[in-house]
This record gives structure tokens, C-alpha cells and sequence, in this order.
């Protein structure tokens, strides 16, 4: 097919001859492609300054294995042309998004951000260098990466077209893009705004000597620093459960703060983000207790016992809430539909079971161990999005 | 606070010892009064836990960041004392400050910035030109900062002329009568920076004027982004209006709307914008300590004329140093510094925004 002179003009990387090609999940082709793009992708020299493409190299090699874990006995296709429209924030997050439609055996229209960020740069030129392979000139042929602002014009003139829409956003993007009309068949995988938290057992912590809080704060700092808050999955608030141990929590929290000190860089405008966010927070709330400054490397907050409805409360660049719980049971008055991770310390698999399947939640999708909630993976906001974007084909 | 009490000094006579007496006190008032009257802003101190009747330095005042003024409504005096509502010029899309003033703080505002600009024009109201469209044919429903500029300066001139038509085109009739009459002797151009670098500096056609600009004193502020982009700084900018149109008095201004009429003047001789008795200014890094002089870093400015909303002390979005303090060699007291124009917007990374 030969796509829309409109869509054409935005093409960033692609063939302007397209064609809609569908295979199995996980084809070898494929999986070539993401080893492949992973090897380029260490070869860049400055590789280590980017904490999200060090995780991307690893992510790419965890999932080329993934399809002996995929294999569900059912005879599986692409759904056909999948359309990703990526924040234009994370700088990553379209590739991934591109993966996920890869895999799951699909071609794909994929809106990248339209801000300059390095890592953009870096990945599109990775791609570039694999497609002129002769190896994955299919690829080529079916796949596209576009950039453009915010014109509905081209996103209806895609939609119009795809099989499935891939849609990252605000709550206000997704119900925008939900008004564009797509085919009958076509389905939609919504990805929008969420809330993270986390959750630490004092009375494990205790235990443990302190070289191990060290590390704790040290994951958590993955965790609560690496998206500057501003992702679905970046916890804002900490609850802590069994004895209430001021010591260990202080303790916790000035090793974040060291550990901050020396690694995070602030830009003038993170401090100001961070101090205003502070202001309109203790305006909009009711009632908090406690608020400690860190010299700017981390706030943490008390609220009062009134703060219950938390899904709105949000910080940004090491701005935390803590609230102590008897147990984690306790949390589940705190959960609701918008929440999406939880990373923990101190829990066993099987209490964190009972704890998820026996309250009637509405909302966790991913419980995660402290130090793993920046790591997006394919099972995502409780799609297992490549099973989501291929369709079954029953043969009896 | 009571402005009166101040009317004694020259604003820019006032040494270090001095104006630290002043302070201390009136910034402590200051702070009551807006604790006890503003609700929103008690929250803060409270939340903060400042000891509002204790004794602390200057510094150690809580200070409010500009961008809160966008997200709510502050007010020290109840509603039906509002006679005024200024609000930020700002980009559009963008949220706007909103200020809100009542009678005696707006005259308190017109009477200091007056005091401040007769230090550079003298007493007596000047013809001038204004670089700009006039605010009352656009009819604009609100007072934004560039209206409530150009009328807080317009004060100060007589006769004015508005340089630019309905169609934001420069007025060549008006000008050159303008310029017939006047310009023979000292006369006053007001502007924002950005108009005045379009229109004097890029648009206005020689060919087409009659007089000269020889006896006009330039007063423009508003920020440099525009500039910036442009690569213009304070001395091209100088440079080409002096080489143009033979412009060679020209003053920048520098305020927050939070806190007209305590702006900062640069001073003709140096080149420095200076604190006065109405004003302070202190510059934090990114842990807010305070910095020393000639180190760049947030810039915070004190006035003490905000008494209808908490905006006595903030927090800007700008960047300065302090270059030093009673000695400048132009003989004026205070703080001298310089802005190094706004800090740099963030990359911001997260999931909620698509464009």
C-alpha cells in the first residue's frame, strides 16, 4: 500500500512503499533483530551515560527467550498494522512500544516523541543501520517510525487504517485519541495516567544490618529518581508496615539522601519543580504532619491520618509520603483502579499472593521488589500486550 | 507595612547597616500580616515550621516560589477590597500569575516606582513614545502586564504617542509629529524589549523619519527569551540602537509582576541593576544556600510593598549573581547584579504528555 502523502511527509525512518506483513510471535527474524539491535545499541561509545539504554540492551537479550514462555498451544498471527502513539516525554518508551508489536508478530506506525532527546537519536539510528541490512529488509518494508505535533489530521488518517492502536498518554490524550474513529475489527491498548507505590516491612528491615538498608535505599533510588516521578511507575508514596521504628525509617531516609547527593544531578529547574510541587501540595492537602527538606535532595512528608485518598497525590523529583500500616493487608484502602505498581521489601511471594488475590482490589497491576519498578516489560497495566496484539486462529 | 515611613530616604542612599535595621523588622511584620490574613500562606509557614515570631535573619524567611502565583489565588485582604487584578503577560497556553491588589497597595506601587524612575528622569513628566499598541483601543478585557506596564509607566511621560496602529504597524504620522514637537529635547521611549528590538531596532525604515532620536531615554524590560534565541544580548542591543538611531540613554528594568513597582533599574554608569530601599535580593543555589557574590545561582527578591497578597518574598525562575554591595563605582547603595535570564526548561520525562 502506499501510505498517505500526509503520513509520508512525517516519516522519520521507513519505506514509503508499505506493506502489512503478519507472522508468528516471536519468529526467529525477529529475535535476530533485537540481538542485533542490542549489539549495535552497546556499541555506541557513551552507552554508559544512559541508565535507560543500559536497560534497554538488557531487556532485548531477557526477551529473546521469552517465546518458549509464550508458547500457549494456540496457533497465533499479528493482528495486522499497529499504530504506537508514544509520549513525547520518555525517551525510550517508543521502542519498547515498537517491540511489542514486533513480537507479537505485527507491522507497525510508530509516532515518536518530538522532543530531541539523545536517546531518541541513538535508538532511530540503531534501526536505520539494521533496516539497510538485506537480512531485514521485510522489516523495513513493514515498519515505519513517524514524528509529528500534535496533529490529529495524521493520527486520524492512521487510525483510520490500523488494526490495533497502542495509545500512551495522558488520561485527557487517550480519551482524545478514543474518539478517532478506527476499524470495526481494530482494538485498542490504553496506556494511561497511574500512580505507583511502595511498601516496606519494618519489622524484616530490623533484622537486617545496615550495609542492607544502605542497598535498600540505594534500589529504591532506582526506583523513585530514574523518571524524576514523572512515570506510572515511580512510586510517590512509601508505606511501612509492622512496628512503627522512627529510627530505621530516618535511617532509610538519609541514606537515600547520600546516595542522592552523589548521584542525581539537579538542574536548577528540578529544584524549582520540586519546591513549588512541595507548596502546591501542602496548600491542596489537609493536613500534614512532618515535612523534612534534605537540603533539596529529598522531601520526605508525614501526611495526617485523613490522608486516604492518595491516587492524586503526587511529587516529583524525590518527593516521597510516607504512612505507617499494621500490616500490608491495611494497604488495600489506599488502592484503587489508577494504581498501577507496588514494589516491595520484606514479603514472600505467597503473602504478597493472599494480600493481591483475597481483597477485592480493583487496582495493582505489577508487584515488583523495590529497585524493579522503572523496568517496563511485555506484561504491561495487565495486558500481556503480545498476546493482546495477536489473535488466536482456532483449528480443530 | 507603611510605605510613608520610607519616603525620607533617597531609595538608593541607603547603606547595608542601614536598610538591615529596616528589614529585620518590616519583613517580620510583613509576615505576620500575611499570616494572619491569607489562609494559604499560613498553611505554608505553618507546614514549614517557621517560627513567625521569633527572631531570624533576612534569609531565613520562607520564600514562595513565582510559578505559585499561576496555580492559585493569593490574598492578604478580603474580596470586597479588591479593586485591582494584574495578571502575567505570559505565553499563551501558558498558566497566568494573578495578583490582586487592593487601593493602598496599588498606589503604594505607582508612588515606588515613581520615586524609583525619578532617579533617572527627574521630576518633571516627559513627552513620550510608547513601543507598542495602545492598550485602551485593544479594548483587552483584563490587565495584563503589558497593559499594567504601559499604563504604571505611561505616569511618568505626557503627551503620549503609541508607536504601533491597529495592525501593529508603526505609525510614521504620528512619530514624526511626534518628534517635530519633541525631540528637541528630552523625551522618554518605553518599551518591552522584544517590541523595541522589532520595531526600533528591525522594522522602523530611516528613510522615513524626520528627526532624531538623539534626546530619548529608553526605559524597556520584559526578559530577554525572545532575545536570547535571537543571540542579543544587553550590549548588541545597545549597540545597534545606538548606531541606528543615535539612542544612547537606555535603561533596562527588571520586576516580577508579583512585585511591581519595587523594579530594578540599571544604573546608567554600570551597567547593574541595584537594590533599593524597597527592594533586596538574595541568590540560592540548588540546596537554597545562600551564594556568595559573583556566583551565579536562583535568583529571590524581597519587597516590601506586597500587603493584599503574600508576594513580599519569592522565589523566581531567573538566574543572577550579585556582583556586590554599597560599592558599585556608579555611587548608588545597595546590591548590584545581574540576570542571566531564565533557567533552562526541563526534559521533562514522564508518561502524561504526547505533543
Amino acid at each position: 500500500m502506499i501510505l498517505d502523502k500526509v503520513i509520508l511527509n512525517h516519516i522519520v525512518l521507513g519505506n514509503k512503499k508499505f506493506e502489512i506483513k503478519v507472522t508468528t510471535p516471536f519468529n526467529n527474524l525477529v529475535i535476530d533483530f533485537l540481538v542485533d539491535f542490542s549489539k549495535e545499541l552497546r556499541k555506541f561509545k557513551k552507552i554508559n551515560s544512559f541508565p535507560d539504554l543500559i536497560y534497554l540492551i538488557f531487556w532485548c537479550n531477557k526477551n529473546k527467550n521469552l517465546s518458549n514462555y509464550f508458547n500457549d498451544n494456540c496457533l497465533r498471527l499479528g493482528r495486522g498494522l499497529i499504530f504506537h502513539i508514544c509520549p513525547s516525554n520518555v525517551p525510550t518508551n517508543f521502542i519498547y512500544s515498537f517491540f511489542f508489536g514486533l513480537l507479537s508478530g505485527n507491522s507497525n506506525i510508530v509516532k515518536v516523541p518530538s522532543k530531541d532527546f539523545k536517546e531518541k537519536k541513538i535508538i532511530l539510528s540503531v534501526v536505520k543501520s539494521l533496516f539497510n541490512r538485506k537480512k531485514y529488509i521485510n522489516l523495513k518494508k513493514a515498519n515505519c517510525f513517524i514524528q509529528y505535533n500534535d496533529k490529529d489530521e495524521i493520527t486520524k488518517k492512521i487510525s483510520s487504517i490500523c488494526d490495533a492502536r497502542v495509545i500512551w498518554g495522558s488520561n485527557k490524550t487517550v480519551n482524545d485519541i478514543r474518539k478517532m474513529w478506527i476499524p470495526e475489527r481494530a482494538i485498542d491498548l490504553t496506556f494511561p495516567d497511574r500512580y505507583s507505590l511502595s511498601v516496606i516491612n519494618l519489622d524484616r528491615l530490623k533484622k537486617e544490618k545496615s550495609d542492607q538498608v544502605k542497598l535498600l535505599a540505594k534500589r529504591f533510588y532506582y526506583d523513585g529518581y530514574m523518571m524524576n516521578q514523572l512515570a506510572c511507575n515511580s512510586p510517590h508514596f512509601v508505606f511501612w508496615t509492622g512496628k512503627i521504628n522512627k529510627k530505621l525509617q530516618d535511617y532509610f531516609w538519609s541514606q537515600l539522601s547520600k546516595i542522592v547527593e552523589k548521584k542525581f544531578v539537579f538542574d536548577d529547574v528540578h529544584v524549582v519543580d520540586k519546591y513549588t510541587n512541595l507548596m502546591e501540595n501542602i496548600i491542596n492537602q489537609k493536613d500534614f504532619k512532618n515535612i523534612k527538606m534534605f537540603k533539596n535532595n529529598l522531601y520526605v512528608i508525614d501526611p495526617g491520618s485523613k490522608t486516604n485518598q492518595i491516587e492524586n497525590i503526587r511529587g516529583i523529583n524525590g518527593t516521597f509520603f510516607q504512612k505507617n500500616i499494621n500490616q500490608i493487608k491495611d494497604l488495600k484502602n489506599f488502592i484503587t483502579k489508577k494504581c498501577q505498581t507496588v514494589s516491595y521489601f520484606g514479603f514472600t511471594k505467597d503473602q504478597l499472593k493472599y494480600f493481591l488475590l483475597n481483597n477485592n482490589l480493583l487496582g495493582i497491576d505489577r508487584v515488583v521488589p523495590i529497585g524493579k519498578a522503572p523496568e517496563i516489560d511485555i506484561v504491561w497495566d495487565g495486558y500481556e500486550t503480545t498476546k493482546s496484539l495477536s489473535r488466536i486462529i482456532s483449528l480443530e | 507595612m507603611n510605605i510613608n515611613s520610607l519616603q525620607k530616604f533617597n531609595p538608593f542612599d541607603v547603606n547595608k547597616r542601614e536598610k538591615n535595621k529596616i528589614y529585620t523588622n518590616q519583613i517580620k511584620l510583613l509576615n505576620l500580616h500575611h499570616y494572619k490574613r491569607c489562609g494559604k500562606y499560613k498553611k505554608i509557614i505553618n507546614n514549614l515550621k517557621f517560627k513567625i515570631k521569633n527572631k531570624n535573619k533576612l534569609e531565613d524567611f520562607p520564600m514562595l516560589p513565582v510559578r505559585i502565583f499561576k496555580k492559585f489565588d493569593l490574598k492578604s485582604v478580603s474580596e470586597d477590597k479588591i479593586v485591582k487584578k494584574l495578571v502575567s503577560s505570559g505565553t499563551s497556553g501558558r498558566e497566568l500569575s494573578k495578583i490582586y491588589l487592593d487601593k493602598k497597595n496599588a498606589s503604594d506601587q505607582v508612588r515606588v516606582l515613581g520615586k524609583i524612575m525619578s532617579t533617572i528622569l527627574g521630576n518633571k513628566r516627559l513627552p513620550m513614545i510608547i513601543i507598542d499598541q495602545d492598550p485602551k483601543t485593544l479594548g483587552k478585557p483584563i490587565f495584563d502586564a503589558r497593559a499594567a506596564a504601559i499604563y504604571g509607566f505611561s505616569i511618568f511621560g505626557t503627551k503620549h504617542c503609541y508607536l504601533l496602529d491597529k495592525e501593529n504597524k508603526i505609525d510614521y504620522v504620528s512619530l514624526n509629529n511626534f518628534l517635530k514637537k519633541y525631540s528637541k529635547n528630552k523625551f522618554l521611549i518605553f518599551g518591552f524589549t522584544s517590541l523595541v528590538y522589532e520595531n526600533l531596532i528591525q522594522k522602523l525604515s530611516i528613510n522615513l523619519i524626520k528627526s532624531n532620536f538623539q534626546n530619548g531615554i529608553l526605559i524597556h524590560g520584559g526578559g530577554w527569551k525572545k532575545m536570547e534565541k535571537l543571540k542579543i544580548n544587553n550590549a548588541i542591543f545597545k549597540e545597534k540602537l545606538i548606531r541606528k538611531i543615535n539612542l544612547n540613554k537606555i535603561y533596562n528594568y527588571y520586576g516580577l509582576v508579583e512585585q511591581t513597582g519595587s523594579v530594578f533599574i540599571e544604573s546608567g554608569k554600570c551597567g547593574y541593576f541595584h537594590t533599593s530601599i524597597y527592594s533586596d535580593i538574595f541568590i540560592r543555589d540548588k540546596k537554597f544556600n545562600v551564594l556568595k557574590n559573583k556566583k551565579k545561582g536562583l535568583i529571590q527578591l524581597i519587597s516590601l510593598l506586597p500587603t493584599s497578597y503574600p508576594g513580599h518574598n519569592i522565589l523566581t525562575e531567573d538566574i543572577g549573581e550579585i556582583i556586590g554591595e554599597d560599592n558599585c563605582k556608579c555611587g548608588l547603595k545597595g546590591k548590584y547584579f545581574l540576570v542571566h535570564g531564565r533557567i533552562k526548561e526541563a526534559e521533562i520525562r514522564g508518561c502524561s504528555d504526547i505533543r
